[in-house]
């Protein structure tokens, strides 16, 4: 894989050295590595990683074909996806260790952490891997990351393993992503920006005298306070520079969210447009979409049970039928997401090509709360795909495969989580 | 053979070399022939186990295994007993030196408020009521509870919600110029609007009333011409009856913009109207501004195939609600101006700013701007700052205290905005300040400040009064005379409900819904009676300073008419909770029967006994369950009806591995087996398809469960005492009692100091146990108690 090297100029570097007034435009020489002028025109677009997690789990007799390899028989869930079967890879046999924790679903707060026993005594989560990515490149975009969701909850942790919140609404989102301020708005946008870091210093002023008095322990959570009013200060900072860039302009109009609070599948078709409309302009590469269960009928013909309840069938055939309508419908709106991205053109080449997309749940088993043997699926990224792979118990975790697609994105790590090394899709 | 080997290899690593010396002998002899690195029994290596004190997770395994130890549960019953002496001596040996390292680790870490706490603080300074709970992220918890500093942590997002919720909340109470008039307006159903559903949906009686047949849904049960002017407190009175009806006729009471979205809409509370003649309700609400209010009728229905649009609402002869009027007064102004303004203005007066467009200003939702300006801005900020700030840190901040944002103020005023808006900026800083956010306590015994907060915190989960500042709470008998107050102040109510959310898990109560199928009696007036009842309950205990053995068993419930059906209790009318005696034999009485924590500690479909085994060791005994070994799948439950979850359970019986936790963990959950996932009594399992039809109407519809196998809720403690029945269990239970008292008693440390009772506490906690016994277990003075323990008055 390749890892690339910042060839351009660190933004703050420059800044510092000219002293000059941050409301410079970007100039060309700033552009990000993956997209100079030239690379551009030599066709090399940027990576992009999605991640999406649906936390009721999926049946997996429906997904994992019999066969391994490159000539498996579709199954159920996999039909949607015919059309794209040299596009996506099956993965199966993959887990995080130690996942047993409060309860039964806490699991989706690891699923892209891979930290042990979620919600247990002691238990402290980690940075999850968009952020992780975000770290490192995220300053190359207006948006660091996007984290969505069909709740209010994300899959998305911050270095110091506090849970980020999920935008759960297309239309403020669109709004974020493109729609621009007048003049006035603009410059009241970086007044309010300027005020902000002059609250910030205030207050960071007062935390540094307020340490001195504190107990080491103390000391050490007050740092959390520290490291939160820096990251919210450099965001202001990034946030004061692009707005007085000019954002996007899509050729959409802006979504209406979804009013009814059981539309899982609307919601989840909404959210999608929005990520195809934000990864072809390049507002974010990295984003995160947690779909949510519910306890409660989803809007979908043929289902009359409440969602959670299917999910955790004790075996009883009816409800299984019922699970996979519900299920059988993520999958087709993830294949109508996956015939999107492929269909929008970036610079003569499928948007899919540049974005690994990874589709799953945290649940192998959402009966019995198990979270051995994940529902995978890997689409995009210009990985080598068409292949059921099957991973040998205990060749790899999978943390292994974060590895390497967090090398993908730029990241200089040969770890992640509880990686014991590195799963290289196109070799495995 | 093993033993030989450990004797005469030398070169061996050590067998217990990680443990302290005086431990070793004992570990050596007793332990590590099952414990070493190489058989590491229930994946426990005692050689490998840290004893550094710093080291948490090591910590809590070395007091488990003193505690199975000092309980004779290890060395397990077929092992060698050790000498009486010789334990003895480890257990003063490993508990000295537990109790060492856990003094020394000991203390709240810096605690955050958490977003109720936030949110009340903000809103009792400021003088106003907005919502900013759901703008913060969820709070982290620990032990149960989301008010232990070391499980709450702040990132930049939340910052940044700080701020905003900050912006918030200083808008409300500095943007609001003339106080609000004091207005009645009354409404009906019959408007305009609803002509076209009158006659057709709906009926139009002789007297006036609308009749409504519909739950929610179409048409809209929304009070037309019914709003809110000006946020505040409004009397609100329902008037009406039921029609068509022999019980009384139950409706839910609603908040909402009722805008498309839909997405505000609160239901207040439930209320009954007569069956026969006309009766009234009256309730008092809070309502933000261009809110109204719904009447939603509940429990409505008709023969099958009937409907009042098929029949005509004349000839439909289901049950229905026949609303007269909806009144509502207001709003009710206690202070005015808002607190937050007379402490941020001063003198300066506010005048409104009028729009870049006139005509805006008409526009419904229009929010008018304000500015202020100051004869002598500067000096006014300097005289201003000081006393908001001490308001806010919750003790004296000075004028060197107050400068860095004194300064801020300065610079924004230079900028050119006006005195209000420089102000609002300094007090947003105050308001995101380390010294709002968290409590400051030092390490050692908490000055009175400090304590005030503490308590305060505790009792009313809001900042300390003037008064309560003011008390010298060093000396014992003023800490009792406030820790009285407020124990008598309205505000208790947010302690009883915070308290309860943690320590009984009531926060999680709609984490899972009830199968319909399964559970067709299943109603939202269940749902808000059962959380009601429990909330009252434990309010009851500390009023009347009951005993906390009624957690085990009482005489009393405290039940609504709703509730009242649920259990089968006769002689209870109306939807508010009342106090009902019992009698002996009954099936309720004590937290465990009901119905919020039956339903809590189970799921939508059914119930486990390791589930609710754990929620009864954890919550109510006070034993920390070790989480199971890693490996183990779930029990998947087969709710065909074909075997119960405790048959599948019975392996844990016969595995050595399994059983040593399970004797203790699984007897309180099949003693519970009794009660259903809604906490109704069965004797049957219900199930879907296998079993005995049941001939039963539930709101007119017949049900379509099925009746399984029979429950046994029988069961042995690990004493090996019997019990048969839950009443068996309690009766059991209340022989212990003195442990669920020291249980209380730890939830409550816990939640009032924010963080864990360690090793170290536990003299303290004994000693608190004894105390408490000799006056009755009384809740009220267990709290007493707690606040003057030295647990409550150190860090």
């Amino acid at each position: 894989m390749n890892i690339a090297t910042k060839r351009h100029l660190d933004r703050r570097a420059f800044l510092r050295g000219t002293g000059a007034v941050l409301s410079l435009p970007m100039l060309e020489a700033m552009l990000p590595a993956f997209a100079t002028r030239a690379q551009a025109a030599a066709g090399t677009p940027p990576p992009r990683f999605l991640a999406m997690c649906a936390t009721l789990g999926f049946h997996t007799p429906y997904l994992f074909p019999k066969e391994t390899g490159a000539d498996y028989t579709l199954t159920p869930y996999l039909e949607p996806l015919r059309d794209l079967r040299s596009d996506f890879s099956v993965i199966s046999g993959l887990n995080h260790e130690q996942q047993n924790g409060a309860n039964g679903h806490t699991s989706e707060m690891t699923w892209l952490t891979a930290a042990k026993h979620p919600g247990l005594a002691g238990f402290k989560n980690t940075i999850s891997i968009d952020q992780l990515i975000a770290e490192r490149i995220g300053t190359q975009t207006r948006f660091p990351s996007l984290i969505l969701g069909t709740g209010s909850e994300s899959l998305s942790w911050s270095a110091s393993g506090v849970p980020l919140p999920a935008e759960s609404s297309p239309s403020r989102a669109f709004q974020q992503l493109f729609v621009d301020g007048t003049p006035a708005e603009v410059a009241a946008q970086v007044r309010a920006l300027k005020r902000g870091r002059s609250i910030l210093d205030t207050v960071m002023g007062q935390a540094k005298k307020l340490r001195g008095e504190l107990g080491h322990r103390d000391q050490e959570k007050l740092d959390e306070y520290f490291s939160a009013v820096r990251d919210l200060e450099g965001r202001l900072v990034q946030n004061e520079e692009w707005a007085q860039r000019p954002k996007p302009k899509v050729d959409a109009k802006p979504p209406t969210d979804i009013q009814s609070r059981t539309d899982a599948i609307g919601k989840m078709r909404l959210m999608q447009d929005l990520v195809v409309l934000a990864l072809q302009t390049d507002s974010t590469r990295t984003v995160t979409m947690r779909l949510s269960g519910m306890n409660a009928v989803p809007e979908i013909p043929g289902v009359k049970n409440d969602w959670h309840n299917l999910s955790h069938h004790g075996q009883d055939p009816a409800k299984i039928e019922e699970l996979k309508v519900i299920e059988l419908a993520e999958f087709t709106a993830f294949a109508d997401f996956l015939a999107k991205l492929k269909q929008t053109r970036e610079g003569g080449r499928p948007l899919l090509d540049s974005t690994a997309v990874l589709f799953g749940s945290n649940l192998g088993n959402a009966s019995s709360h198990s979270t051995a043997n994940l529902p995978l699926v890997l689409a995009g990224g210009g990985f080598k795909h068409g292949r059921h792979l099957a991973i040998e118990k205990d060749k790899h975790v999978f943390s292994n495969l974060f590895v390497s697609l967090a090398q993908r994105m730029g990241v200089e790590t040969d770890r992640f989580g509880h990686s014991t090394g590195v799963l290289e899709i196109n070799q495995a | 053979m093993k033993q030989l080997l450990w004797l005469a290899g030398a070169g061996f690593l050590g067998a217990a070399q990680a443990a302290t010396p005086a431990a070793r002998p004992f570990l050596d002899r007793h332990c590590m022939d099952c414990h070493d690195a190489e058989m590491k029994k229930g994946g426990l290596d005692l050689s490998a186990l840290s004893t550094d004190g710093a080291d948490a997770a090591a910590l809590k395994k070395w007091v488990r295994v003193f505690d199975r130890v000092a309980a004779g549960e290890m060395p397990p019953p077929k092992k060698a007993r050790p000498a009486a002496e010789e334990t003895g001596a480890f257990m003063a040996a490993l508990g000295s030196d537990l109790t060492a390292k856990s003094e020394a680790r000991k203390g709240t870490v810096l605690r955050r408020l958490n977003r109720q706490e936030y949110q009340n603080t903000l809103n009792d300074l400021l003088g106003v009521r907005v919502s900013v709970v759901d703008m913060l992220p969820e709070d982290g918890r620990a032990h149960g509870f989301d008010t232990v500093g070391e499980a709450l942590s702040i990132s930049g997002i939340q910052m940044q919600r700080y701020m905003e919720a900050a912006e918030t909340a200083l808008n409300a109470a500095l943007m609001a110029g003339e106080k609000p008039e004091l207005r009645k307006t009354a409404a009906t159903l019959d408007t305009g609007r609803n002509k076209d559903n009158i006659g057709k949906h709906w009926l139009k009686k002789a007297d006036g009333a609308v009749v409504v047949f519909n739950e929610g849904g179409f048409p809209s049960t929304v009070i037309p011409d019914l709003r809110a002017h000006a946020t505040g407190t409004y009397k609100v009175r329902v008037t009406g009856y039921g029609h068509q009806v022999e019980e009384p006729v139950v409706f839910a009471l609603r908040t909402g913009s009722f805008n498309f979205r839909n997405t505000d809409t609160r239901t207040h509370s439930f209320h009954e109207l007569p069956a026969d003649k006309p009766g009234t309700v009256d309730v008092t609400l809070h309502l933000p501004q261009g809110h109204g209010i719904q009447v939603s009728p509940q429990g409505l229905y008709g023969p099958d195939g009937h409907s009042a649009v098929k029949d005509g609402p004349d000839k439909y002869p289901g049950s229905g609600l026949a609303l007269l009027s909806v009144e509502i007064e207001g709003p009710l102004i206690e202070e005015w101006p808002p607190r937050g303004q007379k402490l941020l203005l001063g003198d300066a007066k506010l005048r409104e700013v009028m729009p870049e467009k006139p005509w805006m200003r008409g526009k419904a939702g229009y929010k008018p701007v304000f500015t202020a300006d100051s004869a002598d801005p500067a000096a006014e900020a300097r005289r201003l700052l000081p006393a908001f700030a001490s308001a806010a840190f919750r003790r004296p901040a000075d004028a060197a205290a107050v400068e860095p944002y004194v300064r801020l103020f300065d610079a924004e005023f230079a900028e050119g905005k006006d005195f209000l808006a420089a102000m609002r900026t300094a007090a947003t800083a105050i308001l995101c300040a380390p010294d709002f956010l968290f409590l400051k306590e030092p390490s050692g015994a908490l000055d009175r400040l400090q304590l005030a907060s503490r308590l305060s915190y505790f009792l009313t989960r809001g900042a300390p009064d003037a008064e309560l500042l003011a008390a010298d709470l060093a000396q014992p008998a003023v800490l009792r005379a406030q820790t009285e107050r407020l124990l008598q102040s309205p505000a208790l109510e947010r302690f009883v409900t915070d308290f309860t959310d943690g320590w009984l898990n009531l926060r999680e109560i709609e984490f899972t819904t009830p199968d319909k199928q399964l559970y067709p009696e299943y109603d939202e007036l269940l749902l808000d009676s059962m959380l009601r009842e429990t909330r009252a309950f434990i309010t009851e205990l500390i009023r009347g300073n009951l005993s906390a053995a009624n957690v085990i068993h009482s005489d009393f419930a405290m039940l609504n008419a709703r509730l009242a059906r649920h259990y089968g209790i006769p002689g209870v009318s109306g939807q508010h909770i009342r106090k009902v005696p019992l009698p002996p034999e009954s099936r309720r009485g004590g937290v465990l029967t009901q119905a919020s924590i039956l339903k809590v500690s189970a799921n939508g479909t059914n119930t486990s006994p390791v589930v609710r085994g754990v929620f009864v060791m954890d919550r109510i005994l006070g034993i920390e369950p070790p989480p199971p070994p890693p490996g183990i799948p779930g029990v998947e439950p087969d709710i065909r009806g074909a075997t119960t979850l405790r048959e599948l359970l019975d392996k844990h019986r016969d595995s050595e591995t399994c059983n040593g936790c399970h004797r203790v963990i699984d007897p309180p959950g099949f003693a519970l087996e009794s009660y259903d996932v809604i906490g109704g009594w069965r004797e049957r399992f219900r199930s879907i398809d296998q079993g005995e039809k049941v001939d039963l109407k539930v709101t007119g519809r017949k049900v379509r469960y099925r009746l399984g196998p029979p429950v046994d809720a029988a069961g042995e403690l690990p004493t090996g005492a019997k019990f048969a029945d839950m009443g068996g269990f309690q009766k059991l239970l209340l022989a212990g009692q003195d442990r669920v008292a020291r249980c209380l008693l730890e939830k409550l440390l816990t939640f009032a100091t924010g963080r864990e009772m360690g090793f170290s506490d536990r003299a303290e906690l004994d000693q608190l146990t004894a105390a408490s016994q000799a006056k009755g277990h009384g809740v009220r003075e267990m709290i007493h108690a707690a606040v003057q323990s030295g647990i409550f008055r150190r860090k």
